[in-house]
């Protein structure tokens, strides 16, 4: 049976999805690659927005909303294995 | 008057030596989990390394009382106790007072998980108003650290029992460590051997931490990063 994964890898999960788009991606792409429920993954993107690692979008052209991964999110994804490291050995995570 | 330390004239220069040691392991988590908190916006990282600094401060505050009272204390002088010090020497023992139970504080309230700082404040008034109103404020000084350092504990058994990671294991070690070293200090107004005992088990805890915090640096070594 596969681990559960951590809260720390599921943000990397659906970081690296949106930045494997290279560019906007629809909730609908991310529930599907993140493998979580519609809840969990609103709650997620929730607070990658409030931490500043992805911006939503509202254009027109588009049906719905749609997300784009910022410098600080791709910053979070390079350093995953410090951050992982420390905040698992430090209770932190 | 109340007295704060007997110590041994001979760990003097030991004892001040430790405090820097402690106040740079302490200094050096701080600021990485500063630099982490900079990358993951995890809130316990800031409150983590908010503690640490905290009591990397208060480390230096009473590196500071030692560095004043070696060159206050005659060379006949065996055992040293700090209760006819100046104000100045006072002034550092209740800074590093202060700053290390505020470091506990935010420790044990990083360990609750809560975004409530009513429950921080309150901790942290109920820890000072015991210390400031006990008439033997040293001991209330460390009974006050204990408690706290005892929730710290059975945090980071919980935390050991879910990741049983090496790293987990040596930072469980570090606390229980410091939390035996500081109900240890408690005694050291009574006897000087007390000083001596519970600077060793603090080194024990701190450098448990430092073996963890290096451990958690092999990402950065093996240039591995996702």
């Amino acid at each position: 049976m596969a681990k559960k994964r951590s809260r720390l890898e599921v943000i990397r999960d659906i970081l690296q999805v949106i930045k494997d788009r290279s560019g906007k991606i629809k909730p609908t792409h991310i529930l599907y690659k993140s493998n979580l429920s519609h809840q969990m993954m609103e709650e997620y993107l929730g607070e990658l927005i409030s931490k500043g690692f992805i911006v939503e979008h509202r254009a027109k052209d588009v049906k719905g909303k749609t997300y784009s991964i910022t410098e600080k999110g791709l910053t979070y994804l390079s350093k995953f294995s410090l951050i992982s490291e420390f905040t698992e050995s430090f209770g932190l995570g | 008057m109340v007295q704060f330390y007997l110590i041994p004239r001979w760990f003097f220069g030991y004892g001040l030596a430790l405090e820097l040691i402690f106040a740079a392991i302490t200094f050096a988590v701080a600021l990485y989990a500063l630099l982490i908190y900079k990358y993951s916006r995890i809130r316990e990282c800031k409150l983590f390394s908010l503690g640490f600094f905290l009591l990397s401060f208060s480390y230096l505050s009473w590196a500071a009382v030692g560095i004043y009272l070696f060159g206050q204390a005659s060379s006949g002088t065996e055992i040293l106790s700090i209760d006819d010090v100046t104000l100045v020497a006072s002034l550092g023992v209740y800074g590093h007072i202060a700053l290390f139970v505020l470091g506990l504080v935010t420790l044990t309230y990083m360990t609750l998980r809560k975004k409530a700082m009513k429950t921080f404040t309150l901790i942290a008034s109920l820890s000072y108003i015991t210390i400031i109103f006990s008439t033997w404020k040293i001991i209330a000084f460390y009974f006050v650290s204990s408690l706290l350092l005892f929730y710290v504990v059975i945090y980071y058994i919980g935390e050991y029992a879910k990741n049983r990671k090496s790293t987990s294991l040596f930072v469980m070690l570090a606390f229980i460590f410091l939390f035996l070293g500081t109900a240890d200090f408690a005694f050291s107004a009574a006897h000087h051997v007390n000083y001596v005992i519970g600077h060793v088990l603090h080194l024990i805890g701190y450098a448990s931490i430092l073996v963890s915090f290096i451990e958690t640096l092999r990402p950065l070594k093996y240039g591995k990063k996702t």
